[in-house]
């Protein structure tokens, strides 16, 4: 039972992968049309979170973080973004402060701060809380 | 003031509801009255938890104790009757080997309930022949302790909201207790510790479980700053999750079937009203707040969204 269960995910893992492969083709496209925020939006959909699979959310987190570091203007970036992406896009700012890297680190600590003017402390609550749906 | 390493629940009132603050004030008085008088005793007890019955002038209050031979802790029950002028407690044996966490009279009050550590719920009834409070339990369906329990109106559901982050409705139907003909459709033929709902709405802890008053709507907070609503429990269940800016709530409590209010870590209870079809929001704090440069947005739909 265990085993099928992990063959399924493996099937599943591999046509996310490609969506993910897709997904950073847009973006440098994007980025080369010098459109940062919809880059990062294009990023931050399609995230899976339940996914389990390692590989799976390493591998959307390059992509975001690509798009995260191709961001000069950060107010300009939350003047377009929808509210609906601001939980995931926390949970991923806590990821690139894990990593430890000194201009990751730079960049997330300066879209935390407007994040949080103006989402709120309930959202740095929501990426915190939620163990279920790790990024 | 929250006290919470009292158990007591503050509850938030307004101006106009002095009887409330009477009654509150009368608890209070009464718990200061036992503390000093336990305080003088060896072996101090603890009284996590109390509750109070208007109508049949009863209260319960369980204890936690420690036994100085086997170093155990055990949990007593007692149900106060006044008797003249004094209160006279009975104990109850209420089975638990974890700390009882929340407890409730039922509406008409002829039962009452324990949420306990244990993943357990104790609902508990007099049986007069005896002259004794029996306890029934409600295991199995819980995966970690048992947070808060409402009674709906109708005296048989109860409503449970754990750390596993579900909430619970169970049917809790007792011989001789109820009758039949207080069942609505939700619970008709539903034996003793049926579950007749499960929620699977919150990722993180709830706490803070409350029914309407017509018993038509539940609420409940997540640790994750949301605030759940599920409209017609009965038929056709619908969920609204209610994400907000700030620190989240620990306890809800219904003022009118459209109003409810939300006390928590923001030391400020929040107020939430449902409009015409039924859509929950935030609407605002009850403490007027110093101006941010964001306070216009505090009740506009950009900054608190909703997801259906």
């Amino acid at each position: 039972m265990a085993g099928e269960e992990s063959f399924v995910e493996v099937d599943h893992a591999e046509a996310i992968i490609t969506r993910i492969e897709h997904k950073s083709r847009q973006i440098e496209r994007l980025l080369r049309l010098s459109r940062p925020v919809e880059a990062l939006k294009t990023a931050l959909e399609g995230s899976p979170p339940k996914t389990i699979d390692e590989r799976c959310k390493s591998a959307n987190w390059i992509v975001v973080h690509r798009a995260m570091m191709a961001i000069k203007d950060v107010d300009a970036l939350f003047s377009s973004l929808d509210p609906e992406y601001y939980d995931i896009l926390m949970k991923y700012l806590y990821r690139g402060l894990a990593t430890g890297d000194r201009p990751t680190c730079d960049q997330c600590l300066r879209i935390h701060e407007r994040l949080t003017e103006r989402a709120g402390l309930g959202c740095i609550l929501r990426a915190l809380a939620d163990t279920v749906n790790t990024v | 003031m929250y006290k919470e390493k009292l158990g007591l629940q503050v509850r938030y009132r307004t101006r106009r509801s002095y009887s409330f603050c009477f009654y509150s004030a009368w608890l209070l008085f009464l718990f200061i009255c036992w503390l000093s008088a336990s305080l003088a005793m060896p072996g101090v007890p603890i009284t996590p938890c109390l509750h109070f019955a208007q109508i049949a002038m009863k209260f319960i209050s369980i204890e936690s104790c420690q036994t100085s031979g086997k170093g155990y802790t055990f949990f007593k029950r007692y149900v106060w009757n006044q008797d003249g002028p004094e209160w006279v407690p009975t104990l109850v044996i209420l089975r638990l080997n974890r700390a009882a966490l929340c407890v409730q009279w039922s509406p008409k009050e002829n039962k009452f309930a324990v949420g306990s550590g244990a993943k357990t719920v104790c609902i508990c009834y007099y049986e007069p022949e005896n002259d004794w409070w029996v306890s029934k339990l409600i295991r199995k369906k819980h995966n970690s302790s048992v947070t808060s329990i409402a009674w709906h109106p109708n005296n048989v559901l109860l409503a449970t909201a754990s750390t596993d982050g579900k909430c619970r409705v169970f049917a809790t139907y007792i011989k001789g207790v109820d009758s039949r003909d207080s069942v609505t459709s939700l619970s008709t033929d539903a034996k003793f510790g049926e579950l007749i709902l499960q929620l699977d709405l919150s990722f993180s802890w709830a706490f803070g479980v409350k029914w309407s008053p017509s018993g038509n709507t539940l609420a409940y907070v997540g640790h994750n700053s949301t605030i759940y609503f599920v409209d017609d429990v009965g038929s056709s269940a619908s969920a609204q999750t209610v994400a907000f800016r700030d620190l989240p709530l620990r306890d809800v409590l219904f003022v009118s079937e459209r109003m409810v209010i939300g006390v928590g870590f923001d030391c400020n209870p929040m107020v939430f009203t449902a409009d015409k079809r039924g859509i929950w929001s935030f609407v605002k704090f009850l403490d007027e707040r110093k101006s941010t440069p964001s306070s216009s947005k505090y009740g506009s739909q950009g900054v608190l969204w909703e997801k259906n």
